[in-house]
């Protein structure tokens, strides 16, 4: 097998982060939390943390998160600026807002308006109090071994705060609600958050997410390591979109866990902009028939950044259709890398997946590092997969400046035309804007200096 | 459909064991073993001593066990690690003095060891290697004319040992891979061509792969040099009796590509498989295959048709180094009842303006499984590199597998790489449209199957087109209900 995810020997480094995880706060928990908590401890142990000889973790650079050792938040919550978050909010969400702040529930800034009958959008650690009739039967169950990786583990046993939502059958929400993560570290040391989400969309229920990670740029170190686990019933429906603006100086690292019963749907945005270590885990399991899915993937990178999207879409049931489109723009030395593979099991006949991965690479001292796989066990399957790797087409650029366009601006405008197949399915306008002017601010932000090569391919 | 079952239902061809009396040394392997093999073949001290690098460095190496595929824990100290008919006093001088027997081995294997020309008219050089040994090389004195240097791998080490100690292991180093410096240390023979400068080689040269001995390995080496502004095509052909125990062939093949050469290396691969319900025997083919495009506009293509083998794990690859060199690699890879194959291809990208082409096109069936293993590398240095990749896999019947595994590395922002990959089956719709025009299903599907195949075929030289394209409809009959 190609992808081994467990290392055979503990490393001792991967014990590091006991000190980062509240263990103390366990005995209040109740019983079946607390044995939650400690047997994902032991199995982080036991895994300790991945090397480079790992399959899925061969181009992941982790020394940014070896390099320190990070604590958990200690006192009281730091004033954000005025203005912080102006530019990340989403009009349309005004209604329905969850904001954190290092890790911690910030109602002031949170509003949660009347709710049809039986809906609970929450925040975590309350629904667990007051609701563990629906928390205890899913938190962390029927997940698929390709996302309990040992940072998976390290979340469910080091979180406490995090999002609760539960929709009964039949609800559709129509405004899109939004989730906030904003860190503002200014303790000197390097901080963990551990932020968790446990979705339930009920049968043929509807909802618009979006999650939003801003890093206020003159924060310390930090780790955010996040787990979501959303279950689709039968016939419901999603749209996600996850927006990482990360500090520079930050390691981001999430795990996403999406089941799919019958006739349920999935659209899900990942934009990466941010962090120096940033890598998205999505693993999703069409269970139902006629369950379908789309991935979409956007990052912008510059500096030395490093992006990683790992995406696994397993196809059990028969009837379901997968598609991927994955787009990094890279400059300057940023890295980014895609690993993608789609599962087709033995019974799942009339599967269709299709699979896109293109880069467009602005800088020589970039790289890119892209897998897209398939595993076929059915011959009843329509599957295709691509990736491109290229840059901006020195003749469209050509004919940009033959119309007196500045290079610059042909450059953001192709950059932007590259971007905007992603950007343009986003389903929340606002978010549409934003994202393109923060493109743009990531083009010009990049040290690299475009210019046209004269004489040369 | 009695008729057509009775020819699926046919034994493999090639299933036949030669009773020749062998000369066989004891099983297992140390450095003593080593020292043998090299004292049987006069070898010179550099090779003893390559050999001895190799085997220590073997012994610290773990069994790579990242391919797909599955098969039981060989022991290395259970192998045969060198068997050979057994040699008349004197070295045969001429065709006339090779033990007669082998002769007619390989005449049934349809290989001609006679000077004669081919129905095509076109000669072809052969190389048979037989177990351990190369049996006889035919045209070797017509090439000599020629300044072409066309023999076994043995008698290259003590005629031409300068090219050899330059040229051994400059593409695949001892240190290369848990298989290849097995070969290292204990290769036998295997055969070696030399092209001089500004020669295109009149005709194409071939080497015939028999294992014959129960229990023995095979592990060849070929070394092929094509020196500036010169051009060679090379075929590759083997097969092997069936026995119940595996049998594991562990080749290496070192191309070298000077300046404006052109090197074509082309393989059918038909292996014993091992038995089609029990998957009991059947050989191990754990080849590494790589071409060096060292000189600039040097152009190396792989042509490979792989049928055989319980396990096929290959990847001929092509490491481009001069400017404006060129790779290609065409693949086909059958895999039927519960064969595996883990095959792909590595093109890694150095010089300037470096073009690459990788078309693979996997077929499984039965309970086989097929992965398509590919790595696109684009260095820093590679200014205007190009990669265009296609594979497709075709799956018939519901319980084979197919996997693809690209990998592609780029650094260079001026290249362009394009992945494309399909899977697909036979339609019930295709096999109707023939149906309705009176062409029964097994003659569809292999009409089909060939279209499928066409990019590949047409790159293979004619009598190995015709080869292969007849080879596939065998081996897929019955497989579709």
């Amino acid at each position: 097998m190609v992808m081994e995810m467990r290392s055979r020997t503990p490393s001792s480094t991967g014990l590091a982060f006991e000190s980062s995880i509240a263990s103390a706060g366990w005995a209040q928990l109740p019983p079946w939390l607390k044995d939650l908590k400690e047997s994902a401890l032991q199995r982080h142990q036991q895994l300790g943390l991945p090397t480079r000889r790992q399959e899925s973790w061969r181009f992941v650079d982790l020394s940014p998160l070896t390099d320190r050792a990070y604590a958990p938040l200690s006192g009281s919550l730091p004033t954000l600026p005025p203005q912080a978050l102006e530019a990340f909010l989403h009009p349309e969400s005004n209604e329905f807002r969850l904001v954190f702040l290092n890790g911690r529930y910030v109602p002031t800034l949170s509003s949660v308006a009347s709710l049809p009958p039986g809906a609970i959008i929450t925040e975590l650690s309350q629904a667990i109090s007051e609701y563990p009739e629906l928390v205890q039967p899913y938190l962390d169950t029927e997940i698929g071994p390709e996302s309990m990786d040992t940072f998976h583990d390290l979340n469910t046993a080091a979180f406490e705060h995090g999002v609760f939502m539960y929709l009964p059958d039949n609800t559709v929400l129509e405004t899109p609600i939004q989730i906030m993560f904003v860190i503002h570290n200014l303790q000197e040391a390097p901080l963990a958050v551990y932020p968790r989400g446990l979705f339930i969309i009920g049968q043929s229920a509807q909802v618009t997410v979006t999650t939003t990670y801003l890093g206020l740029p003159e924060s310390e170190h930090y780790l955010n390591n996040s787990v979501f686990q959303w279950i689709l019933k039968e016939n419901a429906q999603l749209n996600w979109m996850i927006l990482q603006t990360e500090s520079p100086n930050s390691v981001h690292l999430a795990s996403t866990a999406l089941n799919l019963a019958q006739d349920s749907q999935a659209n899900i945005f990942t934009t990466t902009f941010g962090g120096q270590l940033s890598r998205q885990n999505l693993h999703v399991r069409l269970l139902g028939d006629n369950a379908h899915c789309a991935l979409n993937g956007l990052s912008v990178l510059n500096g030395t950044s490093q992006g990683h999207d790992r995406t696994q879409i397993d196809h059990v049931s028969p009837h379901c259709c997968s598609e991927q489109l994955y787009k990094s723009i890279l400059a300057d030395q940023s890295r980014s890398e895609f690993d993608g593979t789609i599962v087709i099991h033995r019974g799942a006949a009339l599967s269709q997946a299709d699979q896109l991965n293109r880069t467009l690479l602005l800088s020589d001292e970039a790289k890119v590092h892209t897998r897209p796989q398939l595993r076929i066990d059915n011959d009843d399957v329509k599957c295709s997969h691509g990736a491109t790797v290229g840059q901006l087409n020195e003749d469209e650029l050509f004919y940009l400046a033959s119309r007196g366009l500045s290079e610059q601006l042909s450059r953001t405008l192709l950059t932007l035309g590259f971007a905007g197949e992603i950007i343009e399915k986003i389903p929340v306008q606002s978010m549409q804007q934003h994202l393109r002017a923060l493109v743009s601010q990531q083009l010009n932000a990049s040290e690299t200096k475009q210019t046209l090569k004269t004489g040369g391919s | 459909m009695s008729s057509l079952e009775s020819i699926a239902n046919q034994e493999y061809r090639y299933g036949f064991k030669t009773a020749i009396e062998s000369e066989i040394i004891p099983k297992g392997l140390t450095e003593e073993t080593i020292r043998l093999i090299s004292a049987k073949k006069n070898e010179p001290a550099f090779m003893l001593d390559f050999r001895m690098k190799a085997f220590h460095h073997w012994k610290k190496m773990i069994e790579p066990k990242w391919a797909h595929v599955h098969y039981p824990e060989i022991d290395y100290q259970d192998i045969i690690y060198y068997a050979a008919p057994k040699a008349p006093k004197v070295k045969p001088k001429d065709l006339e003095e090779v033990d007669p027997e082998l002769l007619r081995t390989f005449d049934k294997l349809g290989i001609s060891l006679s000077e004669q020309k081919r129905l095509t008219g076109v000669p072809m050089a052969v190389d048979a290697v037989f177990d351990s040994v190369s049996v006889a090389t035919t045209f070797k004195k017509d090439l000599l004319k020629k300044g072409i240097i066309f023999c076994s791998f043995s008698e290259a080490v003590l005629e031409y040992p300068e090219l050899v100690e330059k040229y051994l292991g400059s593409v695949v180093p001892y240190t290369d891979n848990f298989f290849a410096a097995l070969n290292s240390a204990v290769f036998s023979d295997g055969s070696f061509c030399y092209v001089p400068k500004n020669t295109i080689c009149p005709m194409d040269l071939s080497t015939y792969f028999r294992i014959n001995t129960e229990g023995s390995g095979q592990f060849e080496r070929t070394l092929i040099i094509c020196d500036d502004y010169s051009k060679v095509s090379y075929l590759e052909g083997c097969t092997a009796p069936m026995f119940d125990t595996n049998q594991l062939h562990a080749a290496v093949v070192e191309l070298v590509a000077l300046e404006s050469a052109e090197i074509k290396y082309s393989t059918v691969q038909n292996w014993y498989a091992g038995d089609p319900k029990t998957g009991k025997g059947g050989i191990y083919n754990f080849v590494t295959k790589r071409g060096k495009c060292q000189g600039n506009n040097s152009h190396i293509s792989w042509t490979q048709v792989e049928t055989g083998s319980a396990i096929t794990w290959k990847y001929p690859s092509c490491i481009l180094q001069g400017d404006n060199s060129k790779g290609e690699f065409y693949s086909v890879a059958l895999t039927n009842h519960l064969q595996q194959a883990d095959t792909g291809t590595k093109m890694i990208h150095i010089g300037k303006n470096t073009s690459s082409t990788i078309i693979s096109k996997g077929i499984s069936a039965g309970k086989s499984a097929n992965s398509y293993r590919g790595q696109v590398s684009v260095k820093k240095s590679a200014q205007g590199a190009r990669n265009y990749t296609q594979c497709d896999s075709m799956l018939i019947g519901g319980q084979c597998e197919a996997n693809t595994f690209p990998y592609i590395d780029v650094q260079n922002s001026s290249a362009k790489v394009e992945h494309e990959a399909s899977t697909s089956k036979i339609s019930e719709e295709q096999l109707f449209y023939f149906r309705q025009r009176g062409i029964g299903t097994e003659e569809a599907v292999s009409a089909i199957i060939n279209g499928f195949c066409k990019d590949v075929f047409r790159e293979l030289p004619g009598e190995f087109a015709v080869e292969a394209t007849r080879l596939l409809g065998l081996k897929l009959e019955n497989s579709v209900g």
